[in-house]
């Protein structure tokens, strides 16, 4: 069981079900959803280090401040979260590209589509 | 037997005797006559006797007589030299005559006279004389060679001229077989000749001998048999020296031959006529044109021959020279011949020479040169000839219009150097000069430069003139101003880039659009898998079924949007532009939105002139500036009420600028101008809006053939300008 998770997306919708699902599987203890990736940064990159989840969904397509702008900015300080932080790419649609350019990422882990099943929970919960 | 004979016996005797005896006294009386006499002279003894011998004597022979009778007088018989004794028939008759003196024999008492006629011997004598003389004249004397072979062919005699001509002595040449002298090449010849004179025929001809110096000497020779006793004991030969002649001879042949010669190498048709207008001389260039044996047109009548000639300026032209012996020169389409021909005819002595060339063939190149260069002058192309060495030998106007130089300025220059310019593709010019040394035709196109500076794209098309040994001697080069569809192709570029770029961007429109339909799909499906293991009392369960609808609505947005973007995207045809009054639209738009604005506190201020009136579809103005005011609206700042400004102005160019102002939240352009215009890209958060809006706007300017920019500072406001060309009033 992971004691914190964030869900990054805009989509309030999609955080909702995300949530809701991650609870259900008792995959998670915690879930915080944010609708501003700005935010969700923030609390990262300026909050106590116990507050830090161990695992972060994050949404791609997003205003403002989108996915990868958020990696980038993840990534500036990668040793910090490495081993700590794992980031799961969330999207609705699947792009080649999208995952290749994902994998450059050290701290993402993996890429994954809306809605998480069955599936990808049984891997996450291994995974993590 | 003795016997005594009777005076009759005697008188018998002397009267059939064929000598004429006479007795006369020593004055020369005649004192007996035989009878004889008449038969001989004709005359009767009674007329004779007692008139005197002499009386009868040739006045030429009677000194000789006188001296006969006188000496007989101291001697018994004596013969008298032949005389002449007058016949009664008035003729002379040769007697030879023997007198006897018997004076002292009683019965007679005077000399007898025995006289026998040998006129006759007398006169073959002479005649042999005469033969002996002429032989003598023809043979020694004789100017020609005159020799005389025995049956075998040797030379038994010889003239002086023999000696003369040939320089051998008469005692070198006789008793040498005439073969010895004759020159080897005529040997058989004059064998032969011999042989058939033996047989007994006179033979004339030609031959040649080699004299003691060894020249050799050409002779006609008349071998003539000289019968004897029926046969031919020798060989008469009369020859002539006609070296000179023969040599004269060669060398009129040879003259001839060569004057043949020269005239049958001549090129030209060359053939002369007589004064009866018969062909005597026709060259072989002649013979060749007419397909005849050069033999052949000798001796015709050329106007015979010809008939249709006589009607040709080539007829008059004849006549002319003939009558007044000047030369002419013509030329002339002769009918009969069906070719343009040049003529020359000159008089000579016996006649007229015409010498010609059938020019039709140069006539027609003449031609052809002439409609060519015609071409060449005349055309809209620029042609130049350059020499092996590319340098300008000839330009025609057109190729001077096209530079915009003169021909001086050209002359001798390379068309490379003074056509090339900083643009010009230099790879081009390094391909022109390997191609032009292979001496093949080629094409190349190059940018240009006029003497004046500006830009012209022109194709030359380069060919080489080679020449018979397959070396370069000119280029002939034509230069088509390509420009325009250098320029249409450039345009097509662009064009092609447009489309490349509209593909791409077609490419992104379908992913967005997919990705936005995913995002509430997955929403869906997430949800609904959720559902049943919520309880239906549940908050969660209300507040999932509450965004299964959300979603759903979404969903539906996202197709509606798909709806109202490929209405812009492929526009209707139908859809005809109308004129839209901007005033009149700009305070409907203003007017659907006055709830919300009033609502809000926000100012909206119209700065329009009446009349701007644009020929757009409706619709699509209505959407831009709905979607631009609402978007003031939804991005409005929440620290100062809402000013919203519409202009719309109409610049001196005719063209329409519409700028839409507000003072709201701003946007910092630096990150965001990249992607403000496109679908699905949002700039703010907490605020609703699914990022169609802008997208929409500048795909529906555009489709009106419009522009739109945006300028914004994060915090004070943002301003759209949107800028319609001029139109035409069509």
């Amino acid at each position: 069981m992971i004691d914190r998770v964030y869900v990054v997306d805009d989509d309030d919708i999609s955080a909702f079900v995300t949530s809701m699902l991650l609870e259900s599987e008792c995959l998670a203890r915690e879930v915080e959803c944010f609708l501003c990736a700005e935010e969700a940064l923030h609390k990262l990159l300026h909050g106590p280090e116990e507050n830090w989840p161990q695992v972060i969904f994050l949404d791609l397509n997003m205003p403002v401040l989108n996915g990868w702008n958020f990696l980038d900015a993840m990534t500036a300080q990668q040793q910090r979260f490495l081993q700590r932080v794992k980031v799961f790419i969330l999207t609705s649609s699947v792009d080649p590209q999208e995952k290749e350019m994902a994998g450059q990422y050290m701290l993402v882990k993996g890429f994954l589509r809306k809605p998480l099943d069955e599936v990808a929970i049984t891997y996450l919960k291994h995974a993590v | 037997m003795s016997k005594t004979f009777t005076p009759e016996f005697y008188d018998s005797i002397l009267k059939n005797s064929h000598d004429k005896i006479t007795i006369i006294d020593h004055e020369g009386l005649y004192m007996y006559v035989s009878d004889s006499v008449e038969q001989q002279l004709n005359y009767t003894s009674e007329e004779l006797i007692g008139g005197s011998a002499l009386h009868h004597i040739h006045n030429e022979d009677l000194p000789h007589v006188f001296a006969a009778l006188k000496e007989i007088q101291n001697t018994r018989q004596l013969r008298v030299k032949p005389f002449r004794y007058l016949h009664k028939n008035g003729s002379w008759r040769w007697l030879d005559c023997v007198l006897t003196n018997m004076l002292d024999n009683p019965a007679v008492k005077g000399y007898v006279t025995n006289s026998r006629d040998i006129t006759e011997e007398i006169e073959s004598e002479k005649k042999r004389e005469k033969s002996q003389a002429y032989y003598k004249a023809l043979f020694i004397n004789h100017p020609d060679l005159v020799f005389t072979l025995n049956e075998e062919g040797v030379i038994e005699e010889s003239n002086a001229s023999v000696s003369k001509v040939t320089s051998f002595g008469t005692e070198e040449s006789i008793g040498k077989h005439f073969a010895q002298f004759i020159a080897p090449a005529y040997l058989e010849e004059a064998l032969q000749a011999f042989r058939k004179v033996i047989k007994g025929g006179a033979h004339a001809f030609e031959t040649v001998i080699i004299d003691k110096n060894g020249e050799k000497i050409d002779l006609s020779v008349t071998l003539v048999p000289v019968w004897l006793d029926n046969r031919i004991t020798a060989v008469h030969c009369i020859a002539k020296d006609i070296t000179q002649i023969k040599q004269s001879e060669r060398l009129l042949k040879e003259q001839t031959t060569q004057l043949n010669n020269i005239l049958g190498s001549i090129t030209e048709a060359f053939f002369a006529v007589n004064r009866q207008w018969c062909i005597t001389y026709a060259n072989k260039a002649f013979a060749d044109y007419f397909q005849v044996a050069d033999h052949a047109v000798l001796h015709t009548n050329i106007w015979q021959e010809y008939p249709d000639l006589v009607h040709s300026v080539f007829y008059r032209k004849c006549m002319e020279v003939m009558a007044t012996g000047i030369a002419v020169e013509h030329e002339e389409y002769i009918v009969p011949l069906q070719a343009v021909t040049n003529y020359k005819i000159y008089p000579f002595e016996e006649g007229i020479a015409v010498c010609f060339t059938d020019i039709t063939a140069k006539k027609a190149a003449q031609e052809e040169l002439k409609k060519l260069s015609l071409v060449a002058s005349k055309t809209t192309n620029g042609v130049i000839i350059t020499d092996n060495k590319g340098r300008i030998e000839w330009a025609n106007n057109s190729f001077l219009k096209l530079t915009g130089y003169v021909l001086d300025e050209v002359l001798q220059q390379d068309p490379v150097m003074i056509l090339q310019g900083p643009e010009t593709n230099q790879e081009a010019l390094q391909n022109m000069k390997r191609l032009l040394c292979l001496g093949i035709p080629f094409s190349e196109e190059l940018l240009t430069y006029k003497k004046n500076g500006e830009k012209v794209w022109i194709a030359s098309d380069v060919t080489p003139i080679l020449d018979e040994a397959g070396e370069i001697e000119k280029y002939v080069i034509i230069y088509t101003d390509i420009s325009d569809r250098k320029y249409a192709e450039t345009k097509l570029l662009h064009l092609n880039e447009n489309l490349v770029q509209q593909n791409r961007d077609l490419q992104q429109f379908t992913y967005i659009v997919s990705h936005n339909l995913r995002a509430p799909v997955a929403n869906i499906v997430g949800l609904t898998r959720m559902l049943p293991k919520l309880q239906s009392d549940a908050v969660a369960f209300t507040k999932a079924l509450a965004n299964l609808d959300k979603s759903v609505q979404r969903l539906d947005a996202v197709i509606c949007d798909l709806g109202k973007i490929l209405a812009v995207k492929t526009p209707d045809s139908s859809e005809v532009l109308e004129p839209v009054d901007l005033a009149t639209l700009s305070a409907e738009v203003a007017q659907s939105l006055q709830e919300t604005t009033t609502a809000i506190k926000a100012t909206v201020i119209l700065k329009t002139q009446g009349g701007i009136v644009l020929q757009a579809k409706r619709a699509y103005l209505y959407s831009i500036l709905h979607n631009l005011f609402t978007n003031a609206i939804k991005y409005r700042s929440e620290e100062r009420p809402l000013q919203l400004q519409l202009t719309i102005s109409k610049n001196s160019d005719g063209s329409t600028a519409i700028q839409v102002t507000d003072n709201g939240l701003g946007m910092d352009m630096d990150a965001i101008r990249p992607h403000i215009f496109k679908l699905y890209n949002r700039f703010h958060v907490h605020t609703e809006g699914r990022g169609l809006g802008l997208y929409l706007v500048k795909s529906q300017v555009e489709a009106m053939g419009g522009t739109i920019e945006v300028e914004s500072v994060k915090g004070e406001g943002t301003t759209f300008k949107i800028h319609f060309k001029a139109q035409r009033n069509d």
